[in-house]
């Protein structure tokens, strides 16, 4: 109840209210990412108890995945990855007048959509985490080695790519004290590396940096060529239509809240994936609709519905269990051990009002979302109007003094640009952050916890009477097969229409 | 993207690894019988080494080379004057981290964010010096009245931290 009446509070409301809006800014221009908008505001935490610092960033996650949409329907430029399928349908609608149209069903949809999974969120992460309690070293382990197989299958790059990525993470996460023997180990002889790579850096020089030459060079290349794209203002009234349009796709957003809640909570599939899957899903079910793909409020609303329906889920798995379930749940961990929580089934029982407050907090984020959103997203769009050469040097200045708030110290601004190098070097040989980032967050907890089976297991075939592990053993092997044989297939079908393209040609 | 520049950086995470596995490798020869964080790490940084070797043969190094064997014709270069407008944005970042314990925060970040700026784009040169100027001190006085973190201070700095002191006390 007390976490209840945290959420409720003045200062939490406005915590909510600046996240969201700081998260739809982020969202909407395009460049910057949801993931960007926590990495940058997370030492801002420092400043704000657990709670409201949890629920700003809450804010900023599912504002920042709705504000995709804002560039997407407006401009054509998915402000977010996870914005792609409304780009399609949601500024063909633009184009033939209804962008304010577009706009309220994307902000509705993110709502219903959000609301959805923050109600799964607070009644499934408590009852995983009660379950996560009976969990020890093997189950531990087991759960790792899923969700770093799952990341590895999952990401559309190349399968060899994505595991060096899980290893390169698990190596850059054993740099500090050895678990077993206390001595420190591949510090290079910098005393500050015996705490391990510190974490806020990386995450920012992972997110923001990388991005910030993204902007500079689109910066430069508005200057010579003038902008690409002009935004469609909104013209037409969409009040009066929203709510038949909801009603007439009630199944549909039924649909696609439960598929992103569920690809949510799944490691690494985050709000990227899923919309794709919703629209090609929905499309089975919208057979009469001649505007499916061109222009249509049935796809645009499963593309909104279940990217914002993602959020809560990817937060599942990472407050239950420890386990990020997107790249942004993934920098949330920042958030978390700033104030010196860890997150998994041990939190519920030492921070369950800072949870309940969190969850509570989430509710209300996604309600403020979709009302911003409705009422306001003709006013966001005026960002679209910032040029890029003022954004980037903004950044790098956030960037870097959020590193050196971190720790109080330049050497925590040199991380940041070691990190902005490791990521361009990782993106320039084609592996993705996303892999790196899960093995580098998960990497500590399993060294820890190997170490601990190992030692405590006589025999290997004791893990036979550990039912929980078997069974993460056994889905882990099933995904392997399963998820390998699905991508030779759709290697062979885009090695057969390349093949029918070189015929053509 | 350019090839030399694909292959370079996994030269240096091949390096990177290979280095880390060679040190993991001698830690777990010497730590005895027993699993220990050596062998671990020995396991991963050779697994990551093996992994990122077998994915640029797979898809840099084969890929570079077209179906007659020959090397791909090079892409087209982008505008020499972009590139060195670039080149420079990205130099007036690191030396600001070089400069910034001597100049300060403020001299440092005023004159590093107004050069990005026209660097990047022709803005109007009064609104962007008072802009910098006004956000640089604002987040210096933010800094000390808000965050409570010391920045590295210049005789700016310094100048700024009396003057918030005598006007707070």
């Amino acid at each position: 109840m007390e976490g209840v009446l945290l959420a409720l509070q003045p200062l939490s409301i406005l915590a909510a209210l600046t996240g969201v809006v700081l998260g739809i800014i982020f969202g909407a221009i395009p460049g910057l990412s949801a993931t960007l908008g926590i990495a940058l505001l997370l030492p801002v935490t420092f400043l704000l108890p657990v709670d409201q610092g949890l629920i700003m960033l809450g804010g900023v996650y599912a504002g920042g995945i709705y504000g995709g949409s804002i560039s997407a329907i407006l401009l054509n430029v998915p402000g977010t990855v996870a914005a792609v399928m409304t780009s399609i349908e949601g500024h063909a609608m633009a184009r033939r007048g209804q962008a304010q149209y577009a706009l309220g069903l994307s902000a509705t949809g993110s709502g219903i959509g959000g609301l959805f999974s923050a109600l799964v969120l607070l009644f499934l992460a408590p009852l995983l985490a009660r379950w996560a309690l009976a969990f020890g070293s093997a189950e531990y382990v087991a759960l790792i080695v899923f969700s770093l197989v799952v990341v590895t299958m999952m990401l559309p790059t190349p399968l060899l790519g994505n595991a060096a990525g899980c290893f390169i993470g698990l190596a850059i996460a054993t740099i500090g004290v050895d678990p077993a023997h206390g001595y420190p180990r591949f510090t290079y002889g910098i005393y500050e590396l015996v705490s391990g790579f510190p974490l806020l850096p990386v995450l920012i020089g992972f997110f923001a940096l990388p991005q910030v030459l993204f902007l500079a060079w689109s910066a430069l290349r508005e200057m010579r060529y003038g902008k690409s794209a002009t935004a469609i203002m909104p013209s037409d009234t969409a009040g009066p239509r929203i709510l038949p349009s909801l009603l007439r796709n009630k199944w549909n957003l039924v649909r696609s809240s439960i598929l992103g809640t569920g690809m949510g909570i799944l490691p690494a599939i985050g709000p990227t994936v899923t919309p794709v899957t919703a629209h090609a899903i929905e499309r089975r079910f919208s057979r009469d609709d001649p505007d499916y793909g061109k222009g249509s409020a049935a796809g645009l609303l499963a593309a909104e519905t279940s990217n914002n329906a993602n959020v809560g889920g990817s937060l599942i798995p990472l407050l239950a269990l420890g386990v990020p379930g997107s790249g942004a749940a993934a920098v949330f961990i920042g958030a978390l051990t700033i104030h010196g929580l860890s997150p998994g089934p041990l939190m519920f029982q030492q921070n369950g009002d800072v949870l309940t407050a969190f969850f509570v907090g989430f509710i209300i984020v996604n309600i403020l979302m979709m009302v911003l959103g409705f009422y306001g997203a003709r006013y966001f769009a005026l960002v679209l109007k910032a040029p890029s050469y003022v954004i980037a040097p903004f950044i790098v200045v956030f960037a870097m003094f959020g590193s050196y708030a971190s720790g109080n110290g330049m050497f925590f601004v040199w991380m940041l640009l070691v990190s902005a190098a490791l990521a361009l070097m990782l993106r320039a040989v084609g592996i993705p952050i996303l892999a790196v980032l899960m093995g580098f967050i998960l990497g500590a907890l399993l060294e820890e916890q190997l170490i601990v089976m190992v030692s405590s297991f006589i025999d290997p075939w004791d893990i036979l009477a550990r039912p929980i592990a078997m069974g993460f053993a056994v889905i882990t092997i099933l995904t392997i097969v399963l998820l390998g044989r699905q991508r030779i297939r759709d290697n062979r079908e885009i090695a057969g229409i390349l093949g029918a393209g070189k015929g053509v040609s | 993207m350019p090839n030399w520049v694909r292959l370079a950086s996994g030269a240096i995470l091949l390096v990177w690894l290979a280095q880390l596995g060679w040190q993991a490798w001698a830690l777990a020869r010497d730590s005895g019988a027993g699993i220990s964080g050596a062998d671990y790490s020995a396991f991963v940084s050779i697994g990551g080494l093996l992994l990122l070797f077998g994915h640029m043969a797979l898809n840099i190094l084969r890929p570079a080379m077209t179906e007659n064997g020959d090397t791909p014709p090079p892409a087209r270069s982008p505008d020499r004057d972009l590139v060195l407008r670039f080149a420079a944005f990205v130099a007036v970042w690191l030396v600001y981290v070089l400069l910034l314990p001597v100049a300060g925060f403020v001299l440092a970040t005023f004159v590093a964010m107004s050069a990005s700026m026209f660097l990047l784009g022709r803005p109007n040169p009064v609104a962007v010096l008072v802009g910098c100027a006004v956000f640089t001190v604002t987040l210096k006085v933010l800094f000390i009245t808000v965050f409570y973190i010391s920045l590295p201070p210049g005789f700016i700095d310094e100048f700024i931290t009396e003057l918030v002191f005598d006007l707070t006390s």
